[in-house]
């Protein structure tokens, strides 16, 4: 054997051994104090700083204008959901650190101002894609369930940590509006764009409706068994066990279940039916969440049923089948189901692999982007608004018991 | 030419001679680059990547979720430098270090040998 082969052949056998050795090692080069992201009733370090660049952004016209414009050369969405998002998270923020109350609900109403007067001046399809406009909606006037949902949402948050007069009549005109539309469907759910509903809008808004309850003393509770019942029956994919993500108005499967709307759902589903909804989580958690030599991710679609990657997804990397958009919402329901070891490694994973970056206080996630951000930190400080309104259920529902 | 006076018998003898002596003793006159072309390889890698990141790369790595790296300019070079600092990254993290440690263990091997 020529001396060039037996180096050659030992270079190989020493580079699998080093892998070997390496691989299992890495992670604990990025170790995860769990407490530096969740605390169970303040906001933990590392968060303040990720809600510090965020509100930073919303301070500073320039920067946000920067990276809004950068999100919406790919999606006009995201620019929608930045701003819910961190509405949410503040909203969060502001019963976790009263003393912070005032400067939170500044902004939030900032956001809340500005998202009205846009969605008013450029209807619902400003921050819709394109192919809103592409044909009609078949419930007619047109309106996105996505934009009601999360708007519901924003200004039912903004109420729940502190009344705020103005937002009664909005609050109420579009959870009456959401429900008279979803009861007009077959699947009782209304469309995001034409002939197309979404469990993550209409479990958003159903959310939404269980807090305008908790609110205005409403009692939508019906509707809501009425609902699950609906979905277990029409809205599940046969092999999973999991919710579909997309379905026309009639109820006609168009996409199977995926990453990037099941994990929101089950977090929406909470405050609807928490039985279900963690039923939900523990099939997506089966189906969905990976781990790989301690890094923790989420794939988009189960095994068996295979979408196309789209806008939603972000880029799914292939063999690995990581999926940005499914990964970041699955902090979300790890965070929401308290299940502590996957949250754990998810964080190592965003700090291997989404490069952060620190500066001044501020920190942000270079290779995700402002909404990616904004989920972040909604999944890290959630908790008070849920226990709030789920709380309020209990105490109701002693009330009647009393009666 | 000298060599083109050769039988076929003097030219096998040559090779043999010369296989021999390559089987029994590293290549002295291999060039240290060539030799340690995996440290070499490594420390390369490893400044490529303190380079672009130094420069502001690590923002163009929004590419990875979707997103326009940049606001002006080109959007094709600001992705195949979010593209190339990604990869870079992953290789200096996984691949160099299990490379070090095959050019230490080949290190050691020589020196056995000698």
């Amino acid at each position: 054997m020529s001396y060039r082969l037996k180096r050659g052949i030992q270079g190989i056998v020493l580079f699998a051994v080093g892998l070997v050795l390496w691989l299992p090692c890495v992670q604990l080069f990025f170790p995860i104090q769990l407490s530096a992201y969740v605390h169970p009733s303040k906001i933990a370090k590392t968060t303040e700083s990720i809600a510090s660049y965020q509100l930073g952004l919303w301070k500073g016209k320039q920067e946000r204008s920067k990276e809004t414009t950068k999100m919406r050369k790919h999606n006009q969405e995201w620019d929608f959901m930045a701003r819910t998002f961190f509405v949410w998270a503040l909203a969060n923020m502001a019963l976790r650190q009263p003393e912070s109350k005032r400067a939170y609900l500044q902004v939030m109403d900032q956001i809340i101002q500005d998202t009205l007067e846009k969605e008013k001046k450029h209807t619902f399809h400003y921050f819709s894609m394109s192919y809103s406009r592409s044909r009609p909606f078949v419930l007619q006037p047109a309106r996105s369930q996505f934009l009601d949902g999360e708007i519901a949402m924003m200004l039912a948050m903004r109420r729940l940590v502190e009344e705020k007069p103005s937002y009664k009549k909005p609050l109420k005109e579009r959870v009456r509006e959401m429900v008279r539309r979803m009861k007009k469907s077959p699947v009782l759910s209304a469309e995001s764009y034409p002939d197309e509903s979404w469990t993550f809008c209409n479990t958003v808004a159903l959310a939404a409706i269980r807090m305008a309850d908790y609110l205005d003393g409403s009692d939508h509770s019906d509707f809501f068994k009425q609902w699950v019942r609906m979905a277990k029956k029409k809205l599940v994919h046969p092999k999973t066990g999991l919710l579909v993500s997309t379905y026309e108005f009639n109820g006609k499967h168009l996409y199977g279940p995926e990453g990037s709307t099941i994990w929101m759902t089950t977090h929406n589903l909470m405050l609807i039916d928490l039985k279900f909804a963690k039923e939900q989580y523990q099939l997506a958690k089966k189906e969905l969440a990976r781990n790989v030599l301690g890094f923790g991710f989420a794939g988009e679609w189960p095994d068996s049923w295979r979408g196309q990657a789209d806008v939603d997804s972000g880029p799914v990397i292939p063999f690995v089948d990581v999926s940005a958009g499914s990964s970041g919402l699955a902090f979300v329901a790890a965070k929401a189901f308290r299940d502590n070891t996957y949250l754990r490694s998810l964080l190592k994973t965003l700090n291997f692999a989404a490069f952060p970056y620190q500066k001044g206080g501020k920190l942000r996630f270079m290779a995700s982007n402002q909404v990616g951000d904004a989920v972040m930190l909604y999944a890290l400080v959630q908790g008070p608004i849920w226990r709030k309104v789920m709380q309020g259920r209990k105490k109701l529902a002693r009330s009647e018991v009393q009666r | 030419m000298r060599e083109e006076h050769m039988t076929l018998q003097e030219q096998e003898a040559l090779e043999a001679v010369a296989s021999e002596l390559e089987e029994q003793t590293p290549k002295q006159h291999r060039s240290l680059l060539s030799k340690y072309w995996r440290l070499w390889l490594g420390i390369l890698a490893v400044s490529a990547y303190l380079l672009l990141d130094v420069s502001g790369v690590r923002a163009y790595t929004t590419i990875l979720s979707g997103t326009a790296p940049t606001d002006v300019g080109s959007q094709a070079v600001a992705s195949t430098f979010g593209i190339v600092y990604t990869l870079l990254y992953f290789f200096v993290v996984v691949i160099v270090p299990p490379l070090l440690f095959t050019e230490a263990g080949l290190f050691v091997l020589d020196r056995k040998k000698v």
